[in-house]
């Protein structure tokens, strides 16, 4: 299955969810997506840059308090319009998950269904 | 940038409006007028609403029981003056909004403390006094919305505060700073504010994106703690939490916002 079958399937299995989209931190750009409706370039390109602030932050407090690599593979961010679910690989840290939900209750889904993705991505499906 | 009470126009159809609406409410009786409990936000709109009217000097009465709390002076449609307990507010220093916001917060200070407020319009003032501390109909109306939106932080504090194992609240430039909690973890929450800045001057982060929405984000703080961080306008809330409550306090947020 292609990674853009994977992102429709996921979108599919999760509640709420209206846009899912794989991205690289590291240059900010949305590789793969997958919408109900087309998104605007510009839109995909500024959560991306909010998932990579949001790590950014997690992992200087991690280099702070000592700790040997990044922490923290998630974020949420919350609005009165949508809630954005980030999930970034633990072994690739520049990929990361999007989803955009209804509310912030299925970012277990999420993180389980973009963990297996990622996992499979570097050979291990 | 123009005052917006300044550039206001009207058109044909909303004048009409605004003058049946103030003939309706001139022949009514005036201690009715607002005879009943409202919010805070409710009593700052019908007070926009007198002083709006006003051209010539005139006193505005807050009433509490039956007992005046506070007297606002109106003139030439601007606020230029709030005595509670006959004494003046001293000069507000800062800009128009500034001067708008601390009407607002010690109306809305006013209306807390006493519960239940009536207005009541009063006689001529005894003087018309310009002073920089006056403010525009327009822009006590523009910073109370302002208010009653900023009253959501304070909601999803006041709702989430027993789960929080820390919090810091940067509020506006003049109300300043609120914390509470361990003080270990004030002092980590405080760095994250601070490492956000510096982050976030150094990144290209778009400027379009939420802007002027409220938001609450939730991000790693530290091993088994999230941090939590809310915004509305110039209000910021930063709360620690473990990390198995982050979906309760989540929907606690949902909540709030709807």
């Amino acid at each position: 299955m292609s990674i853009s079958e994977r992102l429709d399937t996921m979108r599919g299995n999760i509640p709420g969810c209206s846009l899912v989209s794989f991205g690289d931190l590291t240059t900010g750009l949305a590789l793969r997506t997958s919408a109900g409706y087309a998104h605007k370039q510009d839109y995909l390109e500024d959560i991306l840059q909010q998932a990579a602030l949001n790590f950014a932050v997690s992992d200087a407090l991690s280099a702070e308090g000592g700790s040997a690599g990044p922490q923290g593979h998630s974020v949420i961010v919350a609005t009165p319009d949508e809630v954005r679910i980030f999930i970034r690989s633990e072994k690739c840290v520049s990929d990361v998950i999007c989803c955009v939900c209804d509310d912030a209750q299925s970012v277990g889904q999420v993180a389980a269904s973009a963990h297996q993705l990622f996992h499979d991505m570097v050979g291990g499906a | 940038m123009a005052n917006p009470a300044e550039t206001r126009q009207s058109s044909p159809s909303s004048t009409a409006h605004q003058l049946r609406s103030l003939l309706v409410r001139l022949a009514a009786d005036p201690g009715d007028s607002y005879a009943k409990e409202q919010p805070a936000a409710g009593l700052l709109s019908a007070l926009v609403r007198e002083i709006d009217e006003v051209i010539l000097p005139r006193e505005i009465l807050l009433l509490s029981d039956g007992r005046i709390v506070a007297t606002v002076i109106a003139s030439n449609r601007r606020l230029v003056d709030l005595r509670i307990s006959d004494v003046s507010m001293p000069p507000i220093e800062g800009s128009p909004d500034d001067v708008a916001r601390s009407y607002a917060q010690a109306i809305s200070a006013i209306q807390e403390r006493a519960g239940s407020v009536t207005l009541q319009r009063g006689g001529r003032a005894a003087q018309s006094t310009t002073s920089s501390s006056a403010c525009s109909a327009q822009r006590l109306s523009d910073i109370a919305q302002t208010l009653g939106q900023q009253n959501l932080i304070e909601k999803f504090l006041n709702l989430s505060q027993a789960q929080a194992l820390g919090w810091v609240w940067h509020q506006t430039a003049q109300a300043g700073q609120r914390q509470g909690g361990a003080e270990e973890v004030v002092s980590a929450l405080e760095r994250l504010g601070v490492l956000r800045s510096e982050i976030q001057s150094s990144k290209r982060v778009s400027r379009q994106l939420d802007h002027a929405k409220p938001s609450c984000t939730a991000l790693f703080l530290a091993p088994d703690m999230m941090a939590i961080i809310a915004t509305d306008h110039e209000d910021t809330l930063m709360m620690a939490i473990p990390q198995d409550k982050v979906l309760s306090v989540m929907s606690g947020w949902e909540a709030c916002c709807k």
